[in-house]
């Protein structure tokens, strides 16, 4: 009886935190499903987990690089939907998207983060303007991503399009936990 | 530079080229036709009953002896003495023996004469003119041969052809022959099985004999399982058999291989089962010893052999850790071994142990070990640093880190700090008979060049790519499909210019125009820049420089992971090292770095020094490789642009075409040497490189 009510209680939360009480909340943790998922470039063994918070007119989308559970590298995104998009120096050379490539982030330049919800407080959609090196030198790659809640808010699919990159990276995760 | 300091160098070049290997056994120096012979069955025409045939020639001024001797044990001695010049000698006929062909109906008349005559055209030529009768079902009837013995040019083998004026179809009757004693050699098959509780035991035993015995010449090889991560096993014994004329006999099981070999022993060595490094230091008694390494269970098999136990470890290091285990194996055989050559017996780690490397460790009576060189295993990393400390400079740490120790850029760099360098892996195989064979007389090493000296093609605006494999030709693709139907550059361990000379002359005439071989890793052994003392840097770079002479390479690889991989550390380099390899590297035309993708670029009168902007990782699939490739275009925008890729070592040519074909007209593979080229011609990258802190001045 008490771990029926728990599970309850796990499933409604989303919606209770966000604030979107129509639906599923994006808001939590999610872990990738590699077996559904564009193959990632990701060093070593590193996998990808998310941690998205949505807190009043905030959004913190955080994509944890993990290494054996342990988070290597973090790429946070912050950004108010709808607003204006948020400046921040890019504080590493390391570029996660992918090792395979000759990519650096452009450490000490600025990156721009923007975003809006596609289905409020469901599906969502950034854009990131970020400055890289390459053998060629400085330049920038846009990339635009959209979260998108799907299988009653259990999964969530990440389309990437890069403006450099023809084909778009799409990751499949599942809800890990539901933050407090 | 001092004039002392260059006479330094060159004594140290010298040594460090030419470790002349020991003359291979009962190989006479005699390279003309007199001698003895005896034949390669091989590459011979059947001989029915008898199988085998030997042939003396001597010479006494204007006569000739021949003695022809079909079979062994069991045969038939044709002995005559023949004057030169033409002259009948009428020989009667003893015995009814048709030795060629015994199973055939035919057979000499007991009692009528053979007309021989012969002549000595040159010195490398002998001709024999016989009629004979002979007689089959219907009755005798006379009959003709012609013999002729031809030496080959480089006086190793000698060809006996014979035409018979009964014989008119079929193939011509050719004999090739080789020096009696020469070339001769054993060869033991390996199970995969290296379990610590299974068959390992039987097969440290074989290396170990296998790295004893071959101290007396090459005498033994080893044929490691088909998976084996050096493919070339068995490709290079069909190389020795069949190109270097080379005869082997199969020896089955620890048994026979001891009865056989017997002879180069002295004794035994009992490592216990129950303490893996106990092997590890046993193959270090091994060495010292001349004896082989035996678990308790193989003790019956050598005492059957009369061999006597030189050490036995069962027992003796239970409970102790590997650095108690190593500080004892130094204090008491430290003094005794080598001190140019050191084995790391690591790779596999825990329950399996493939310790092929042992053989050339036995042979060079080296010190074993897999200590850890994590700085965090203070006591292992220091016993690592103080043996490494001990050795003379440019020495080879040879084998591997062990894979359960530490990680390859930290035995690397512990290593390259004392300016030793590495030569990898625990599974090398064979080396103790490799390093014995020279190449083939009058052989060169020619690469492949695509450009003429001084042609600089003029690049497009284009996406050139080339593409380089991990890891040296011996692992990974060169017998995989594919090979030779793209431009593709191989790693080439220069170190085979003397310790194996026919091996590199294996891989040479194999590769097809589209194999570019290139100098590797970062200087003659895989060494990181960063790490090693700048002065012992350049002179292993001069080291390089003459082994790339030798092997007519004219590219040159760096990597250096000293502090840290691509992703989480930093593996370029900074200008004054890129200087160093412009300096010491004058015939270069350009210079490729990394291993995964890395950042250093620069130009230098032309010559390129780039860093890979790709690694294809074996994992990746096709489509996101060709995507991941494209956007690589993409972002590099100017053209030409340059697109160096590294293949990792399992990924056959066959796979990276078909990734390639998909990237579309913009475009274009080319040989890695035109590609340094254009991009020496046209540098559209950034010079980069790694910029080290600045040194606070007081």
């Amino acid at each position: 009886m008490i771990a029926r009510a728990v599970a309850l209680t796990l499933l409604i939360l989303p919606c209770r935190l966000s604030g979107f009480p129509d639906g599923p909340s994006i808001d939590g943790t999610w872990t990738s499903v590699p077996a559904r998922s564009t193959e990632i470039a990701a060093w070593k063994g590193r996998t990808l987990g998310l941690a998205i918070s949505v807190r009043g007119d905030r959004v913190s989308i955080v994509h944890n690089w993990l290494d054996r559970g342990q988070v290597a590298y973090a790429d946070t995104f912050r950004f108010v939907p709808g607003g204006k998009a948020v400046r921040s120096v890019v504080c590493s050379v390391e570029w996660p998207d992918n090792w395979l490539m000759g990519v650096l982030s452009s450490a000490g330049d600025e990156r721009t983060v923007s975003g809006s919800w596609q289905v409020e407080g469901s599906d969502i959609r950034t854009v990131t303007v970020q400055p890289v090196v390459t053998s060629q030198g400085k330049t920038t790659v846009t990339t635009t991503r959209e979260y998108v809640l799907g299988d009653g808010g259990n999964t969530l699919t990440l389309t990437e399009r890069r403006s450099s990159r023809p084909t778009p990276v799409v990751l499949v995760f599942e809800r890990k936990e539901v933050r407090p | 530079m001092k004039r002392s300091s260059v006479l330094v160098l060159a004594v140290m070049l010298l040594a460090a080229l030419a470790p002349a290997p020991a003359a291979p056994p009962a190989a006479p120096q005699d390279k003309g036709i007199e001698g003895s012979w005896e034949l390669i069955r091989d590459k011979s025409t059947d001989i029915d009953l008898y199988a085998a045939l030997a042939v003396e020639l001597r010479f006494d001024g204007p006569g000739l002896t021949l003695i022809r001797t079909w079979g062994v044990g069991r045969s038939f001695r044709d002995s005559l003495a023949l004057p030169l010049g033409g002259g009948v000698t009428h020989v009667p006929v003893k015995s009814r023996v048709f030795p060629s062909n015994v199973f055939m109906g035919l057979m000499m008349p007991v009692g009528s004469v053979r007309d021989i005559r012969a002549w000595r055209p040159d010195a490398g030529t002998v001709r024999l003119e016989e009629s004979f009768r002979l007689r089959g079902s219907q009755g005798e009837s006379p009959a003709t041969e012609t013999g002729l013995f031809t030496l080959s040019p480089d006086g190793s083998t000698l060809v006996y052809e014979v035409n018979r004026s009964t014989r008119t179809s079929g193939p011509p009757v050719k004999y090739l022959l080789k020096r009696a004693g020469s070339a001769d050699g054993y060869v033991i098959r390996l199970e995969d099985n290296w379990e610590v509780a299974g068959k390992l035991s039987v097969q440290a035993f074989m290396i170990s004999l296998q790295g004893i015995v071959n101290r007396s010449g090459p005498r033994v090889y080893i044929l490691y399982p088909e998976n084996w991560p050096f493919t070339y096993v068995q490709s290079v014994y069909d190389f020795y058999r069949d190109k270097r004329n080379y005869s082997f006999r199969e020896l089955h099981g620890a048994e026979e291989a001891i009865a056989a070999l017997r002879k180069y022993v002295k004794g035994y060595v009992v490592w216990d089962r129950n303490v893996r490094s106990s092997l590890t230091v046993a193959f270090t008694v091994a060495g010292l010893e001349d004896a082989v390494v035996v678990s308790e269970d193989m003790i019956p098999v050598v005492e059957r052999a009369g061999l006597k136990p030189v050490e036995d470890f069962r027992g003796k290091f239970t409970g102790w850790n590997d650095t108690k285990i190593y500080t004892w194996a130094y204090e008491k055989y430290w003094d005794r071994c080598s001190r140019e050559y050191i084995i790391w017996l690591g790779g596999d780690a825990g329950p399996v142990m493939k310790p092929a490397v042992a053989d050339w460790g036995i042979f060079k009576k080296c010190f074993f070990s897999d200590l850890s060189c994590r700085v965090t295993d203070t006591t292992e990393y220091a016993l690592a640093a103080k043996l490494l400390s001990e050795m003379k400079p440019m020495s080879l740490v040879m084998g591997w880190h062990s894979y359960g120790k530490d990680l390859e850029r930290e035995f690397v760099r512990l290593t390259s700090s004392f300016g030793h360098r590495v030569i990898g892996l625990h599974t090398l195989p064979n080396l103790s008979f490799s390093a014995q064979i020279p190449a083939s007389p009058g052989f060169r090493y020619t690469n492949n060049h695509h450009l003429k000296p001084g042609d600089v093609p003029t690049p497009g605006k284009k996406v050139y790519v080339t593409c380089i494999q991990t890891d040296g030709m011996g692992l990974g693709a060169w017998l995989k499909p594919g090979r030779g139907e793209i431009p593709y550059a191989w790693e080439a361990e220069t170190n085979y210019t003397w310790m194996a000379p026919a091996m590199a002359e294996y891989f040479y005439s194999m590769a097809t125009p589209n194999d570019f071989l290139i100098g590797c890793l970062s200087g003659p052994g895989y060494l990181y820049p960063k790490a090693v003392p700048p002065k012992l840097l350049k002179q292993l770079i001069a080291i390089s420089r003459e082994q790339m002479k030798v092997l007519d390479l004219n590219v040159f690889e760096t990597m250096d992971y000293s502090e840290g991989a691509t992703v989480e550390g930093n593996s370029d380099l900074p200008k004054d090292i890129v200087d160093m390899y412009f300096e010491g590297m004058p015939e270069a035309i350009g210079f490729v770095n990394g291993y995964a993708p890395s950042y250093t670029f620069a130009v230098k009168d032309g010559r390129p020094f780039m860093s890979y902007d790709y690694y294809l990782s074996p994992e990746r699939p096709e489509a996101d490789a060709v995507a991941d490739l494209q956007e690589l275009a993409r972002i590099n925008p100017r053209r030409p642009y340059f697109e160096l890729l590294h293949i990792r070592e399992s990924s056959d040519v066959k796979r990276v075409k078909g990734i390639l074909d998909k990237l579309g007209p913009e475009f274009e593979v080319v040989p890695l040497d035109v590609f340094l080229a254009m991009a020496g011609k046209d540098p559209t990258f950034k010079e980069r490189f790694l910029v080290r802190p600045q040194k606070e001045t007081r």
